[in-house]
């Protein structure tokens, strides 16, 4: 068994995966770069809608280009790349890994970056009565159907969930001669971004029906077709306002969840807010010298924030390895009033980084309020935002003047102020 | 007349308040934009909107069998399908460069369709 030594080894070479590794080598690291398939960049290569890159780039990239930046970066650079390398497992920080020309490898790196993405939500995450036939798909498998392999995966298509990536692939089906009789929303809002509506749905006439789910699929081997309905403010269906509509594909848009698998082996605490590894401000996770990276850590609405997260996650490993860990108890960061999501959720007193940014996300919409981040009755900082929104993360930037604000006792509060 | 747009310049997604002209429909002015680009949107998309084109084409001897392509410019919205469309009947072969051009002049909107990676 072959057996590499290195200082940080990142896992996924998805946007924070090569952020990541970029980040890490700049710093004069020497940096293994392990991809389970056999090209970089992630799901980006499948997002070939335009819109990345408006915060790092100044532009609207589409996925593939946006990608395409760090690529070319990489093959610059002295990162070693492990292409299609499935990592096994991750214990005591030996990362066990399998490819078809190496075998099973180890990897015995200093630290870890996890930047494994996230996942759809599926079928049996939602509550869908009746058959199992095929035609029923997540929003990002139709993806890379028709994106990356060039099928098309149906004729007539219902999509479940108003998320971006929903939204988005109603565009690009009909764009691709698919007929896309509506997007069902079983909230009484739409959950993706509010220029989706109107670029993606409005542009081509395409019904967004809310307060609306799929209930029930018919067909046996294919799917024939599916029965909506309408729900009330409790979610509950309403009798009497079913409606059966002939399909033979059901695209599924209801949600992401970060990757936890490799991280529940590796043993780290998984949070309950944002569904990700608990992490501290260097995103450092309970399990000293391995970190996590961009979705694997909260499910964020642009790639220009997990490449920003990606490389905070490298240089946390930087100052683990030249050994400026911050050693603090760490102080919690508590998800206050309308804060459903919050990254991190961990403060530690003593590190010494330049700037730290939080994430956070929105339980209701709400105009003319301010994040603040207080500590007791302090205020710590505090900002003006002219509204916020589920579908959009929201971040606060301390500069390290105001990290010095911070002391050792108490709590730390992030609450969205009216 | 008053007319309500959302503008698709970034992800914040401003609600835009717009007025035309009652006789010939031109744009007058906007309300409700966060940014200059908001106004920009505005005024293009009330007078001749245009989208980004995105969409794939085949390719021969590389490890994908389609390679994602992008317009240089935004294509006038009613030129949208067509240019779509048009790229189904395209196969490059492989290498191919970011940035290279895989079709000129597309639907006759004088805008070229370039590769969005290499491969």
């Amino acid at each position: 068994m072959k057996v590499i030594e290195t200082d940080i080894a990142v896992i996924g070479a998805g946007p924070a995966g090569l952020a990541a590794a970029l980040e890490a080598s700049r710093l004069g690291k020497q940096v293994t770069l392990i991809e389970r398939s056999d090209d970089l960049g992630g799901i980006l290569q499948q997002c070939i809608h335009d819109g990345f890159g408006l915060v790092r780039f100044k532009k609207q990239l589409s996925g593939p280009q946006y990608a395409e930046r760090f690529i070319e970066k990489l093959k610059a650079s002295d990162v070693s790349l492990l292409l299609d390398t499935t990592v096994l497992s991750i214990e005591n920080k030996v990362i066990r890994a399998v490819s078809p020309r190496e075998g099973v490898l180890e990897i015995r790196p200093g630290a870890i970056v996890l930047a494994m993405g996230c996942r759809e939500r599926t079928r049996s995450q939602v509550e869908i009565y009746g058959t199992r036939p095929s035609g029923v798909m997540t929003a990002g498998t139709v993806q890379r159907y028709i994106n990356l392999e060039g099928y098309l995966p149906g004729r007539r298509a219902v999509i479940l969930g108003s998320g971006d990536i929903g939204m988005i692939m109603a565009r690009r089906m009909h764009l691709e001669g698919i007929e896309v009789l509506g997007v069902y929303e079983l909230m009484p809002e739409v959950g993706g971004l509010a220029r989706n509506v109107y670029q993606c749905l409005i542009d081509y006439d395409i019904p967004l029906h809310l307060s609306t789910t799929v209930r029930e699929v018919f067909g046996k081997e294919r799917l024939e077709g599916v029965r909506v309905v309408k729900v009330d403010k409790n979610r509950r269906p309403i009798e009497g306002t079913e409606e059966d509509i002939a399909c033979d594909l059901l695209v599924l848009s209801v949600g992401l969840i970060p990757e936890n698998e490799l991280s529940r082996k590796a043993g780290v605490l998984i949070s309950p807010v944002t569904q990700g590894p608990v992490l501290d401000e260097s995103m450092m996770t309970s399990v000293p010298g391995i970190f996590a990276a961009g979705n694997v850590s909260i499910v964020f609405d642009l790639v220009d924030y997990v490449s920003d997260s990606a490389e905070a996650a490298a240089r946390g490993a930087v100052r683990y390895l030249d050994g400026q860990a911050p050693s603090a108890e760490p102080l919690d960061v508590i998800a206050g009033e309308n804060v459903a999501s919050l990254l991190p959720t961990q403060y530690r007193v003593d590190y010494v980084g330049d700037e730290l940014s939080f994430y956070l996300r929105v339980r209701k919409m709400e105009s003319n309020v301010r994040v603040t981040l207080r500590q007791g009755k302090r205020v710590i900082k505090s900002k003006k935002q002219l509204v916020v929104r589920p579908a959009e993360m929201v971040t606060l930037t301390l500069s390290r003047e105001d990290l010095t604000l911070i002391e050792p006792d108490t709590p730390l509060e992030i609450h969205i102020e009216t | 007349m008053e007319s309500k747009l959302i503008c698709i310049s970034c992800p914040r997604g401003c609600e835009l308040l717009v007025q035309t002209d009652e006789r010939t429909g031109v744009f007058i002015s906007v309300e409700g934009n966060a940014c200059m680009r908001g106004s920009s949107f505005a005024e293009t998309e009330v007078n001749h909107p245009e989208r980004m084109m995105t969409s794939v084409v085949s390719i021969r001897g590389a490890k994908h069998c389609m390679l994602p392509v992008i317009s240089r410019r935004p294509l006038p919205k009613g030129k949208l399908v067509e240019a779509v469309r048009a790229m189904r009947s395209i196969t490059v072969e492989a290498p191919v460069k970011e940035g290279d051009v895989i079709a000129e002049d597309i639907a006759g909107t004088g805008i070229d369709v370039i590769a969005a990676r290499s491969l």
